[in-house]
Order: structure tokens, then C-alpha cells, then sequence
């Protein structure tokens, strides 16, 4: 391909790509409510966001449903990676394919089937009820990262720990957790993610009560274009691609024992 | 041999589904020894290594140490240190933390486990490097870290398993005079498995060479390499001449030959550019190599295809196509026995 | 004894998790497919017994429509992405390594940024009062704002949008993998720039190009987000008829039937691509 024909080629498609959200991010910063013409710079849609009710709950439940379904996932997804890795047991193979399900399935399936379970059990809808739900499809993305860092992990380093005495748990502890440990933080980083930006699932879960900020936007959207709409946008904007800068630079970087990941 | 066996293998076999890596090894093994296991990858001998080790269970037989059986004794709590192929040096520690790794983990106190850490740094030669990292090494220098983390534990037996594959030609014969400085110094037992007859040969108090599961000969390296039993053992150590016994008749005499196949090295065979007195036959050179310290020689002669090696300084008009004379003692025929599969 | 202690340590290790996706991801899927199979109770929810009258329904004239515009769309949104993923991987396969990394991440970072944003843009560009209608109207171009939003096209608009760099970044893949000598070595032998293409690089990034397809199928067809944002009632598509079932109409084992359907259809694209991935693979191994 001719430079110039490629440089056209990725001015096309970069523009179509974020072009759309460039304007979002503009007219989160105009000064006027209706208008597409530019009225001049201000704040005040962050401000009157920043302190609306309905915002600051979004907010928290956003934060405390992703740090506890990270966390739950994380543990869960990276016992069962370890687990699948290192131990022969019958259902082995049946466990790592089911690990795709989740990930393949449509949000609107897994999220009827949550919602069938839940009304069945009569299970109350709130924070909990998202927890749950979001570990459901978190703890398959946290095995396959870490599963993926396992990958490269020499068997014998576990059997020289058994050699020099470490039992099951010291060989977990002190071997296989810390070397796999920028992959377990790249698996938390995108569970986490994965949790901030969903909006169907915990749409059907969440019940009256526990809105997150996706389900804030969308409810937003539903009543219509507002410059508090694109205020919102923005900052989930920044905070995820933000996050995901940094796990990024994080899991690139290499680690202290030397070895890229 | 005497005194009670350290470490006895009873008819120990293992098979993995319908291979059959280790086919029934009895053996015993003395305090201080230095035995090398040698055959050609595949013969089972690192299988037979990670028996004992503990990382694979037999299907049959017994492995006892010290009298005590190991068969229901899990790898962590045995008395015995492997010392692995590619080291298995654990990436996110540093040297010190490596060696007192085993030591920790049988919650010796911590001043009780520097000091020994120290030690075993300095036994392998290594000091001023605990606080390093096993990437920030060179290939030799993790070699003695995997050495140190294993003898620091002071085991009854240490298990190499081609502890020096992994380096280069001038390292790997430095660090062979290493391992058996190391092991004279600390009187354990060393089980080192090799597929480098010579490195075998050089460093071993004893030399069991295992083919197909079994070994198929243990004794001295004097032995193996001069009393071969069966031709497998013959030509898998050295250079050799196979051949059937009434073939040797021009030199032997009619009533020297006889049957079977016998061995004849290659150095053992008495080479001149002019006739030589006794029973010496006239063969044909057909080619030669020059290896610096000694020349190799094929020689037609009576018939035979027959590898001579020759010191360097001797070889004067050993040319392709010179007529040469060839002598060959009766003490230095070795009769082979059949080999059985 | 060795073996109990084998029994704890994977009960150990893989039981929690192995339990937690059974309790939320396998239970809850069985109930869906007994729902399915459920009468509705009146008023709302499911009745006991067992019928195959919701699976019948669902070849109902209404729905078939439904279903017919959610693979229509997917299948139109798959090839548009394709048609721009692939020349954008060649390009960036074809730079040198280290400039690869720029274009790489471009083509990442849109995919952190939530679905409903990038929706929300859309809406803000097509609809009546929205970018390209006051851009027509002031140049004078149409005197009426045209009807953008809430169609057919603006949901293709949206979901080619959004799954971009699901087809991109399996399609680089595959053209990464490919090694520079041998298009060389096709120039050398006489190939035409078309030629080569044809018949060195195109086979070779099939492997990328049908995970590609798969991924932005199966995330099109069953998408909700966009239809009901973009879409309106003319855009309804498999989803949002899943969602109009269960939380408005309240028609479980309607809603149920149409879950399970959609699953099937995932399944089976995942399944064909895998079927054939394996067939190009043994195909190039034997």
C-alpha cells in the first residue's frame, strides 16, 4: 500500500471511529442546553452532575458492585486456572470448555436466566443480586487470562518446590501466586472493566435500587440529548480508558524478575 | 561392597499406559558414592530419577532409603533434592532466597538458615551473589545455585538429571570438575543422570548404562569402558570394533578364534607403515581423520572394516591408500554377550 | 492416599469456582430452557406442566420478522466491518514492527469505551435536530430534516461502529503470522501484486477473518443496546423483543423460547466457525 493511500485509509478510519465520541466530549463542555451552536466554554453540566443524588448513588454502587465482584472473581477465577493447570481430574477438559460459555453466551440470555433464578429463589434485586451476577461471566475472563500466563509456567518449578519441601499450599503461595502475578492483575483489571460498563445484565438484576452509572446513562439517554448526558459520558470515558492505559503499561512493563509478560 | 545400602531400588518399573518407560531396575547405592545413570534420551533414565524423587509413583516395585520405603512418602517430605535439567530457579527470588528456600520451608530459624546459605554459596563457589536474581546469572553460574539449593537441605542423596546439558562444551567440562569436587567435599551420595559417556566416565565412582527401561551393565568406569558385557554397552561407550570372533583367526590363530562376537578398541589395535614381527596382518588404509591428539585410521584388512586410532605423534605414513600392518593382542579382545532386547 | 490428597487439593482449588458457575451460569440457563418449555400462567410468569406452544409460537409471522432483521442487520453490520477491518490490518501488518503499536492501540481504545456512549453519539450526529441534519438543512441541501434515527441503518451505523476492533484485531492477527519472505518470494516467482494477494495472503488470514465474523456476528445478533438506542420499534431486533417479553409483557416462557432460539443461533455460528477453523487447519497440516 502506497503511504498516501494508507495515511487517507487511517484518516477515514479514524475519523468515523472517534469523531462521534470527540463531539460527546465537546459538547459536554457548551454552554447551553439545546443549542449545536457552540455558546462558549463551561463546567457547570460537571458541577450540577457532581451534585445530583441520583449521580452519587450510581457512583457508589458502581464502585462498591466492581470491587466486590472483582475481588470474589479474582479469587475464584485464579483458583480455578491454577487448579485447571497443574492438577488431572475427571471433568477437566468439560471445565475449560465450559469456561467459554460465559463469554460467548448474549448478556440478554445470561441475563434472563439471572433474573428467572433470582425471582424463583426469591432472591431480593440489589447490590447483591449484581455482585453475583457479574462474577458469573467475570471469573471466566480472570481464568483464561491467567490460564494464558500459565501457559509459560515451567513444571518444574513446582516440582523443585515439592523437592525442597513445600506442601500445596506453600508451593501455591509462594511459587505459582507471585510469578503469575501481573497476569492475575491483568485478569482484575479486565473483570473490572467488564463490570463498570455493564449495562444489560445488571439492568435485569439490579431491581429499583442498586442503578450504576451505565443504567444511570441509559435512563439519561431515554429521556433525551442533554449536555448532562455527555458530562457523564465523559467521565466514564476517561476513567475506563484510563484504567485500562495503565493495566496496560502495567502488564507491558517488565517485572522485577526481569521477564517481559 | 559394604556397609547397609543408602538407597535400594527393588525391581522398580513404571509405564505410562502401554510404554514402559523403567522395566525393573534392582540396585543399590552406597553412602558417598558418585554413580552416573548413562543412556541415550528415552532409555527411561530420567523417569527413573523422578521416582525417586517421588514425582512419578511405580507401578511395581520398591524404593527404600535408609531401609524405609519412599512409595507412600510425598516428594516434599523425602530426604532426597533433585537437581533439574533447566534448574527450575524460582524467577521472583533472589540466589539467597532460592537456596533458602528448602531450609525455610523446614522452618529452620533464620540466622541458622543465612549462615548455611552462605556455606553452601561458597561450596559452589558462588558467594557475594545471594542478592541477585537467578535472569541477572549466566548459564553456569544457575548451575551452581540449583547445586547450592539442593545440598543446602543436606539430603541423603542428590539427584542430577543432565545437570550440565544446558552448557556450553568449556563450561560443561569445568563444572564436571566442579561436581565431583563438591561431592567429594560433602560425602552425599550423587545420582547424576547423563547421556555423555564421557562425562560419565570422567566423573563417576560407578556407571550403570541403561537402555530400554533396564541397565544393562553398572560396575567402574574401568569396567564398562574396558569390559563391556554386550555390544549395546560396547559401542554406546567409545569407539569400537564388533566383530565375530572366527574373523580374528589371522591374528588369533586358528585355535584363539572360536564363537560369538568380541570387542576390540580402536586404540587396542597395533598400527605400522612397515612390517611388524608376529602375527601381524597387511591391510590397506582407506581413509583417515585427524582429531589433533590422536588420528583415526579405517583400515581394510583380512576382510574387515576395522577403526584404528593412533597417537598423533605415531601416525607418520599413515596415508590414505599406504599398505599397513595391523597387530591385535589376545588380551585385548573382549567377548560380548548376546544382547537381550 | 496419594489420590484422596489429589481429591482435596482440586476440590480446593477448582470447587468454588466450578460451583459458583454452576449455581449462576448453568442453573440459571436450565431454567430458561424450562421455561421454554412452560405454559404462561395468566397474569404474568410461568405455569406448571410441560408444552412445545411457545416454541411454536415463535414461528409466528411478527417474530419471524424480528428474527429475520436481527440476522439481516448482523450479517450486513459483519461484512461493512469487514470490508473496513481488513484493508486497516493489512496496512498496519505491513508497517514496521515498532510503528505497529500506535495504530494498535487507536484501534484498541475504543473498544474500553462503553456501548452506550458510543450509541449515545450516534444519537446526537443522526437524529432530527443532530449534526447531519442541521449540517443539510443549513447548507441548504434538503429544506426537511431527514429521518436518520431510529432506522434500519442507523443500527448498522451503531454496531459496526462498536465492534470494529473485534474483527480488526483477529484479521492483524492472521496477517501478522504471515512471513514477509514469502510474499517476497511470490513477487520473485513472477506474482502480480493481485496475485499474491489472492493466493498467499488471502488464504492464510481466513483463520482471522472467520473469528473475526464470528465475534461481530454473534455480538450483533444478539445485541440489545443499540437497536433500542438507534433502532426504535422499526429497529427491534431478537433482543429487544427478549427484553419486551420479560420485563413489559411479563410473558416468561415466551420471552424464554425466544432466549433459548437466540442461543441456538450463537451456538451454531460459533460452531460453524470452529468446524471450519479446524477443517482449514487440518487441511493445511495434512
Amino acid at each position: 500500500m502506497r503511504p498516501a493511500a494508507r495515511r487517507a485509509l487511517f484518516g477515514a478510519v479514524l475519523a468515523f471511529v472517534y469523531a462521534p465520541i470527540l463531539v460527546v466530549v465537546v459538547y459536554s463542555f457548551n454552554d447551553s442546553r439545546f443549542a449545536l451552536a457552540w455558546q462558549g466554554f463551561t463546567l457547570r453540566w460537571y458541577r450540577s452532575l457532581l451534585a445530583s443524588a441520583e449521580f452519587r448513588t450510581a457512583l457508589e454502587n458502581t464502585l462498591v458492585i466492581s470491587l466486590s465482584a472483582t475481588l470474589l472473581a479474582t479469587a475464584l477465577g485464579t483458583l480455578l486456572a491454577v487448579g485447571i493447570h497443574f492438577l488431572r481430574f475427571p471433568g477437566r477438559r468439560a471445565l475449560q470448555a465450559l469456561l467459554y460459555l460465559p463469554v460467548v453466551m448474549p448478556d440478554i440470555v445470561m441475563a434472563v436466566g439471572l433474573l428467572a433464578l433470582y425471582v424463583a429463589t426469591h432472591l431480593t434485586l440489589g447490590r447483591v443480586s449484581v455482585i453475583l451476577a457479574h462474577v458469573s461471566f467475570q471469573i471466566s475472563f480472570v481464568a483464561l487470562v491467567v490460564g494464558g500466563r500459565l501457559q509459560g509456567f515451567p513444571v518444574s518449578l513446582v516440582e523443585a518446590a515439592r523437592d525442597l519441601g513445600a506442601g500445596p499450599l506453600a508451593v501455591l503461595r509462594r511459587i505459582v501466586l507471585p510469578v503469575i502475578r501481573p497476569g492475575i492483575a491483568a485478569g482484575a483489571v479486565v473483570a473490572a472493566t467488564l463490570s463498570v460498563d455493564d449495562f444489560l445484565i445488571t439492568y435485569f438484576t439490579a431491581g429499583a435500587g442498586a442503578s450504576t452509572l451505565p443504567i444511570r446513562i441509559y435512563a439519561m439517554v431515554k429521556r433525551g440529548v442533554t449536555p448532562d448526558v455527555n458530562a457523564l459520558a465523559t467521565l466514564l470515558l476517561v476513567f475506563t480508558i484510563g484504567v485500562s492505559l495503565l493495566a496496560l503499561r502495567g502488564v507491558g512493563r517488565p517485572n522485577r524478575t526481569g521477564e517481559t509478560a | 561392597m559394604s556397609g547397609p545400602p543408602l538407597l535400594e531400588l527393588r525391581d522398580v518399573a513404571k509405564h505410562f499406559g502401554t510404554h514402559e518407560a523403567v522395566r525393573g531396575v534392582t540396585e543399590a547405592f552406597q553412602a558417598g558414592e558418585y554413580v552416573c545413570i548413562l543412556g541415550a534420551s528415552g532409555c527411561g533414565k530420567t523417569t527413573l530419577l523422578r521416582l525417586i524423587a517421588g514425582f512419578e509413583t511405580p507401578s511395581r516395585g520398591d524404593i527404600a532409603l535408609e531401609g524405609q520405603s519412599l512409595i507412600a512418602v510425598p516428594p516434599e517430605r523425602r530426604n532426597v533434592n533433585l537437581v533439574f535439567q533447566d534448574y527450575a530457579l524460582f524467577p521472583h527470588l533472589t540466589v539467597r532466597a532460592n537456596v533458602e528456600f528448602g531450609l525455610e520451608m523446614r522452618r529452620v530459624a533464620a540466622a541458622d538458615r543465612a549462615r548455611r546459605a552462605d556455606a553452601a554459596l561458597a561450596l559452589v563457589d558462588l558467594p557475594a551473589t545471594g542478592d541477585r536474581f537467578p535472569q541477572q546469572l549466566s548459564g553456569g553460574q544457575r548451575q551452581r545455585v540449583a547445586v547450592a539449593r539442593a545440598l543446602v537441605n543436606e539430603p541423603a542423596v542428590l539427584l542430577l538429571d543432565e545437570p550440565l546439558s544446558a552448557l556450553d562444551r568449556g563450561l560443561r567440562q569445568q563444572m564436571q570438575a566442579e561436581l565431583r569436587r563438591i561431592q567429594r567435599n560433602v560425602g552425599i551420595t550423587f545420582l547424576h543422570v547423563t547421556h555423555d559417556q564421557g562425562e560419565a566416565l570422567s566423573l563417576a565412582d560407578r556407571v550403570a548404562v541403561m537402555h530400554a527401561g533396564r541397565f544393562v551393565q553398572v560396575g567402574t568406569p574401568r569396567e564398562i569402558y574396558e569390559r563391556p558385557r554386550s555390544r549395546l554397552v560396547a559401542e554406546f561407550v567409545g569407539a569400537s570394533n564388533v566383530i565375530p570372533r572366527p574373523r580374528l583367526a589371522p591374528w588369533l590363530g586358528p585355535s584363539g578364534a572360536g564363537d560369538g562376537v568380541t570387542l576390540v578398541r580402536p586404540e587396542r589395535i597395533g598400527i605400522a607403515a612397515e612390517p611388524m614381527e608376529g602375527r601381524a596382518v597387511v591391510g590397506t588404509v582407506r581413509r583417515t581423520a585427524y582429531f589433533g591428539a590422536t588420528v583415526e585410521c579405517l583400515v581394510d584388512a583380512a576382510g574387515l572394516a576395522l577403526v584404528v586410532h593412533v597417537p598423533a605423534a605415531a601416525a607418520a605414513g599413515l596415508t590414505d591408500g599406504a599398505a599397513v600392518w595391523l597387530r591385535i593382542a589376545a588380551e585385548d579382545v573382549v567377548a560380548l554377550a548376546e544382547d537381550v532386547a | 492416599m496419594r489420590v484422596e490428597r489429589r481429591g482435596r487439593l482440586v476440590a480446593a482449588t477448582v470447587g468454588p469456582a466450578a460451583l459458583f458457575l454452576l449455581v449462576f451460569f448453568l442453573v440459571p440457563f436450565a431454567v430458561v430452557v424450562v421455561y421454554a418449555l412452560s405454559p404462561a400462567a395468566p397474569g404474568g410468569g410461568v405455569g406448571p406442566g410441560f408444552t412445545l406452544e411457545q416454541l411454536g409460537r415463535l414461528w409466528n409471522v411478527d417474530y419471524l420478522r424480528i428474527v429475520g432483521r436481527s440476522a439481516r442487520l448482523a450479517a450486513v453490520a459483519t461484512l461493512l466491518t469487514l470490508a473496513i477491518a481488513y484493508p486497516v490490518a493489512w496496512a498496519i501488518a505491513r508497517l514496521e514492527r515498532r510503528r505497529q503499536l500506535l495504530p494498535l492501540l487507536v484501534i484498541v481504545v475504543p473498544s474500553w469505551i462503553n456501548l452506550l456512549i458510543k450509541n449515545y453519539a450516534w444519537i446526537t450526529i443522526l437524529r432530527r435536530e443532530g449534526l447531519v441534519n442541521t449540517a443539510l438543512t443549513g447548507l441548504g441541501v434538503t429544506s426537511e430534516p431527514l429521518p436518520l434515527l431510529f432506522t434500519e441503518g442507523a443500527v448498522v451505523v451503531g454496531l459496526v461502529h462498536s465492534y470494529l476492533p473485534f474483527m480488526l484485531l483477529p484479521i492483524y492477527a492472521a496477517l501478522d503470522r504471515i512471513e514477509p519472505a514469502l510474499i517476497e518470494a511470490a513477487r520473485d516467482l513472477g506474482a502480480t501484486p493481485g496475485r499474491v494477494f489472492r493466493r498467499i495472503v488471502w488464504p492464510q488470514s481466513l483463520a482471522g477473518v472467520a473469528a473475526g465474523c464470528t465475534f461481530v456476528f454473534v455480538l450483533a445478533f444478539g445485541s440489545f443496546v443499540t437497536p433500542d438506542l438507534l433502532g426504535g420499534a422499526r429497529g427491534m431486533m431478537i433482543g429487544n423483543l427478549i427484553q419486551n417479553q420479560i420485563l413489559q409483557v411479563r410473558n416468561w416462557p415466551l420471552g424464554a423460547a425466544l432466549s433459548v432460539a437466540l442461543t441456538v443461533v450463537v451456538v451454531a455460528a460459533i460452531g460453524g466457525a470452529l468446524l471450519l477453523a479446524n477443517r482449514a487447519q487440518r487441511g493445511r497440516t495434512a
